[in-house]
């Protein structure tokens, strides 16, 4: 019964999931598919990047219908709190 | 094996990919290898004084390590394969 | 194998690096790896680049070549930015996000 992390990505296929990506960036979206090497495909997506100005945090979105993440950005993936 | 399939099944379908320097490319996908390296044809960019060495490319090769995103159209991908493809990839890389 | 880049054998190409520098050159050779055989006609030397350098190789048309240098570039300017994404202080700005959510 023991089952590695990745494999249990499988049980939110089809929900919403955050993936947190290198280069301050985000993702939240719903999980349509994911290897083993973290390469994620998400739909109704809207990704969200950071940045600092003068010490002020600034974020920009960018939606999409359905995305291609590659695996070597990926840092975390886990459930949305809220949207 | 699952998204070098993912990718065989988008061929002649228009993308856009989204490169880690930055750069984005909107072409037709002509062909994908292994390493998820992608060859895009009669490719554009949104701002082409931006990228003035790819202004007379129509057909770029895509090193896969340098891709950050690939953006499809809902239209083109069926997503209860692609979810059952994704378990079943799961399953069979569990020993 | 990638057969790839098989069409672009002898083709004039312009090559991205992942520091942002831009090459054009002739194709003269390339493994599974995109390590790539570049023959610059000015410089007369057949060079290595390494796969690990290469961001894309885009083909320049039939009518335009790297030796009438028409879009002619500087092997030492960098472009394009790296890709690297390197953000200064990241852990500030996960830092922040974090606290907004309060």
């Amino acid at each position: 019964m023991s089952e590695t992390p990745l494999n249990l990505l499988k049980l939110n296929l089809d929900e919403r999931v955050y993936v947190k990506l290198r280069g301050a960036r985000s993702m939240a979206g719903t999980l349509q598919a994911f290897d083993s090497h973290c390469n994620i495909v998400l739909s109704d997506a809207v990704e969200t990047r950071y940045e600092l100005v003068d010490g002020e945090l600034r974020s920009t979105e960018r939606p999409s219908e359905m995305v291609f993440v590659r695996g070597d950005s990926v840092t975390l993936v886990t459930t949305p709190e809220d949207e | 094996m699952l998204f070098f399939s993912f990718f065989k099944t988008l061929v002649d379908q228009e993308v856009v990919v989204e490169l880690k320097n930055d750069i984005e490319i909107k072409g037709t996908l002509q062909s994908v290898d292994q390493f998820l390296n992608l060859k895009l044809d009669n490719i554009s960019c949104d701002d082409e004084t931006k990228y003035p060495h790819l202004s007379t490319v129509r057909n770029i090769f895509i090193r896969g390590s340098t891709v950050r995103y690939v953006y499809l159209n809902k239209n083109m991908v069926d997503t209860n394969l692609l979810q059952d493809a994704t378990r079943r990839e799961a399953m069979s890389e569990k020993k | 194998m990638s057969p790839l880049l098989k069409e672009y054998l002898n083709r004039d190409v312009v090559v991205v690096l992942t520091s942002g520098c831009v090459q054009q050159a002739t194709l003269v050779g390339f493994d599974k790896n995109v390590n790539l055989l570049l023959w610059t006609a000015g410089q007369h030397c057949v060079r290595v680049l390494r796969g690990s350098e290469v961001v894309c190789v885009g083909l320049c048309p039939a009518n335009t070549t790297a030796t009438t240098g028409e879009t002619a570039v500087d092997e030492g300017e960098r472009y394009y930015a790296d890709t690297k994404n390197n953000v200064p202080q990241e852990h500030l700005i996960w830092a922040q996000v974090w606290n907004r959510r309060d």
